[in-house]
């Protein structure tokens, strides 16, 4: 049944939505991919580049024939011009070898190929010179696909139907709303046997992992990529990230033996935000042409888009390939949003968290520390009103889990009856005003502050920091003293301790915010304040 | 399978549980008004106090079961199964609030917060001496009273005695003056709220 469900999306794909996987698949057959294309409007016909075991450069372009054979006539009218393109154009790549540049063209369809196409192919061939011992033009079709994903997923495709629920549950979603995380969390669990996993992983295995593990959630989210949902592609690929961290480090492999596999899921991560602020910047606004619901979300959406940009410049101020184009349209975006970003929640903080990094790194003059103050006043705004109290979010709580809860819920009796708050983020907002050494807004605000109870969540072992929700862990609730020395309280601020982040993002702190923005009920206080070091210290050196 | 109509299921349901929510909610009370949230993942709570001091919380389990027979299930009215579902809700709230006055009484008794009448009948200065130990609140200028817990004969008692107090002028001064100290300790609480260099 795994494999006719493989065999109909594929064939039912588009070339967007199943390039990710491909690329995945390519990996498990030993390519380096070095690039995956957005589809954005610097389209160079070069869907996918690679190296090949030999550190042969490849260039892969793939086309949607919807699971058909393609015809001779289909052939010509849509792709011979673009192949003597792919073949005779060399690629300009940092990653690849210049030395030649000479390449291997490979042409991928989800379909099959009629008979006219194969010798059409072969007096292609026959006219031009070899590379790299294949012929100049190759064909990948819909069975090689398959056969590759269902060697990767031989060991990682869960097996019962109890288990392939979730990933059915997501294929169906209708791809337009909210990620459902739980769920995708639920699968990828399934899909990695995270809570049962040895102890001691091969190499082939880690690698054979996380490809399955891309090619499960590339199924999942279809639909998604279906409907250009970039927001959702973003959080999918950010859990999925982080799932495969959590199976490397429970298995004690060290991450050197995942980089390349995981690199393959980084690049889908930024490629999604790069989509998403490319819409946002073409949008004449951020509505959806709802006129009951644009005006009540259009705060929401803002946030969300806002926070994702502003995610953008930092990444690509540190991304090794040229991403000034990015930042150009990510501060389009954060320009003309920013006002109308939105603290619905805890949940929102990270969002908030990566406008103060944009406006420390962009802004002249000291908006970013004015921001920090308003959000410390905005929790203690809160915290002191009961009212608005039952409509701020937790860390766990999206938007539509906050004003649309699911009714009869113990959540939702607890939210109705308590007035009770407690806050994950305030403190590390708070050590950033500190740290920054504004003194007298500080001692005016202390007072309120100084009633709100604080909280941190320590996940037990470290890969249980990747997980959506750790089974063991503790929950800190701090009753905060009321009187504080402004000395000792500065030198708390200016204390980071960095085992708190988690160590997949230790030497990539762009990614660490992007895994806050999908996984907000993960902040903690010194992991927010070595972003923001580690974020300072690279924008000096630049 | 048998014909289903899993939407109103689900309805009922739904009903059941908030019934059983809201009825566990009224019978907790007093306790009902303490601070609760849900523990959304991991197994281990600390409490950090004001003065630094830790306790390590641990779990308990606090559950009653609702028994229905298969035989009664076709005859069952709305009206026994919400009976059932809140003697099921009273259990629970009334093992919440043994485990809650457990752990209270063990706190009291080690930290010394507590007034031993020494067998004597319940009095106003047993009174004076409980208000003396406990912290109370004030919201705009006015004290929150606290909640009184006891069993009934000494709930009568103690209504009893409120009335004599209220009576008599003397006993009305001492409880005002022990109120104004309550006062006085709360303002400096308040005004203590500070960043100092």
């Amino acid at each position: 049944m795994i494999e006719r469900l493989i065999d109909d999306w594929l064939s039912n794909a588009n070339e967007r939505s199943y390039q990710y996987p491909f690329a995945h698949a390519l990996a498990g057959q030993g390519y380096e991919v070095v690039h995956v294309t957005r589809h954005c409007g610097m389209e160079l016909g070069k869907d996918i580049l690679a190296k090949d075991r030999h550190g042969f450069a490849c260039a892969f372009q793939l086309k949607d024939v919807r699971g058909k054979k393609i015809s001779l006539r289909q052939w010509t009218a849509d792709l011979a011009a673009q192949i003597v393109s792919l073949v005779e154009t060399a690629i300009v790549h940092p990653a690849l070898p210049a030395k030649g540049r000479s390449h291997r063209s490979i042409v991928v369809i989800n379909g099959e190929l009629e008979e006219e196409v194969i010798r059409w192919i072969d007096d292609f061939n026959r006219g031009r010179p070899s590379r790299g011992g294949r012929p100049s033009l190759e064909v990948i079709t819909k069975g090689t696909m398959i056969t590759w994903m269902k060697e990767l997923n031989t060991n990682f495709w869960p097996k019962p139907i109890s288990e392939i629920k979730p990933v059915i549950e997501l294929w169906l979603d209708d791809g337009g709303g909210q990620l459902n995380k739980p769920v995708l969390a639920a699968a990828l669990e399934q899909v990695l046997e995270l809570e049962r996993a040895a102890s001691s992983v091969t190499t082939r295995g880690i690698v054979s992992a996380i490809h399955a593990t891309a090619i499960t959630t590339s199924f999942a989210i279809a639909s998604f990529t279906q409907k250009k949902n970039h927001f959702a592609e973003f959080e999918a690929w950010m859990l999925a990230y982080a799932h495969c961290c959590a199976f490397v480090e429970k298995s004690k492999s060290p991450y050197e033996n995942a980089t390349q596999a995981l690199s393959v899921i980084e690049k889908m991560i930024w490629n999604s935000v790069a989509l998403l602020v490319e819409e946002a910047r073409d949008a004449q606004d951020l509505c959806l042409g709802d006129p009951f619901t644009d005006s009540q979300l259009h705060r929401v959406r803002a946030t969300a888009v806002v926070g994702v940009a502003a995610l953008a410049t930092l990444w690509a101020s540190s991304a090794s390939s040229d991403e000034t184009q990015l930042v150009e349209q990510s501060r389009v975006v954060v320009e003309r949003y920013f006002r109308d970003v939105w603290m619905w929640g805890e949940g929102a903080c990270p969002q908030l968290l990566a406008l103060y990094l944009y406006q420390r790194c962009f802004s002249a003059d000291v908006t970013s520390d004015v921001v920090l103050g308003q959000l410390v006043e905005g929790f203690c705004r809160v915290a002191g009103d009961n009212a608005r109290l039952r409509q701020f979010g937790t860390v766990y709580q999206t938007f539509e889990d906050v004003f649309f809860p699911e009714q009869d819920t113990n959540e939702e009796h607890e939210r109705a009856t308590n007035t009770n708050f407690r806050s994950r983020c305030v403190k590390a907002f708070w050590h950033l005003l500190v740290k920054e050494n504004w003194k007298q807004r500080a001692k005016a605000i202390w007072p309120d502050l100084s009633k709100l109870v604080l909280e941190e969540f320590t996940p037990s072992g470290g890969w249980r920091a990747y997980q959506w929700r750790a089974e063991k862990g503790t929950l800190r609730t701090v009753l905060q003293q009321r009187r504080q020395q402004w000395s000792s309280l500065s030198l708390e601020a200016c204390t980071i301790d960095s085992t708190a982040v988690p160590k997949a993002f230790i030497k990539n702190p762009a990614l660490y915010l992007a895994f806050l923005i999908a996984y907000p009920h993960r902040w903690t206080t010194d992991g927010v304040k070595w972003l923001v070091a580690t974020a300072s210290a690279a924008e000096q050196r630049n | 399978m048998l014909p289903d109509f899993s939407r109103a299921r689900k309805r009922f349901r739904d009903a059941y549980q908030r019934r059983l929510l809201n009825s566990k909610f009224v019978a907790s009370d007093p306790f009902s008004e303490s601070p609760r949230f849900v523990l959304q993942e991991g197994d281990r709570f600390v409490l950090q106090r004001e003065d630094g001091s830790e306790s390590k919380i641990s779990f308990r389990e606090i559950s009653a079961r609702i028994v229905f027979k298969k035989n009664e299930l076709a005859k069952l009215t709305q009206a026994e199964v919400i009976k059932r579902v809140d003697e099921a809700a009273i259990e629970m709230a009334r093992q919440e609030m043994k485990h809650s006055v457990e752990t209270i009484t063990q706190t009291l008794e080690n930290t010394k917060q507590t007034v031993d009448a020494r067998g004597e009948v319940f009095s106003p200065k047993h009174v004076f001496e409980l208000f003396e130990k406990v912290w109370i609140e004030f919201e705009d200028g006015k004290p929150r009273m606290p909640t009184m817990m006891g069993p009934p004969q000494l709930q009568k008692r103690y209504l009893e005695v409120l009335d004599e107090i209220k009576s008599t002028p003397e006993l009305m001064k001492r409880l005002n003056e022990i109120l104004e100290k309550k006062k006085r300790d709360w303002d400096d609480r308040e005004t203590d709220r500070r960043l100092v260099e």
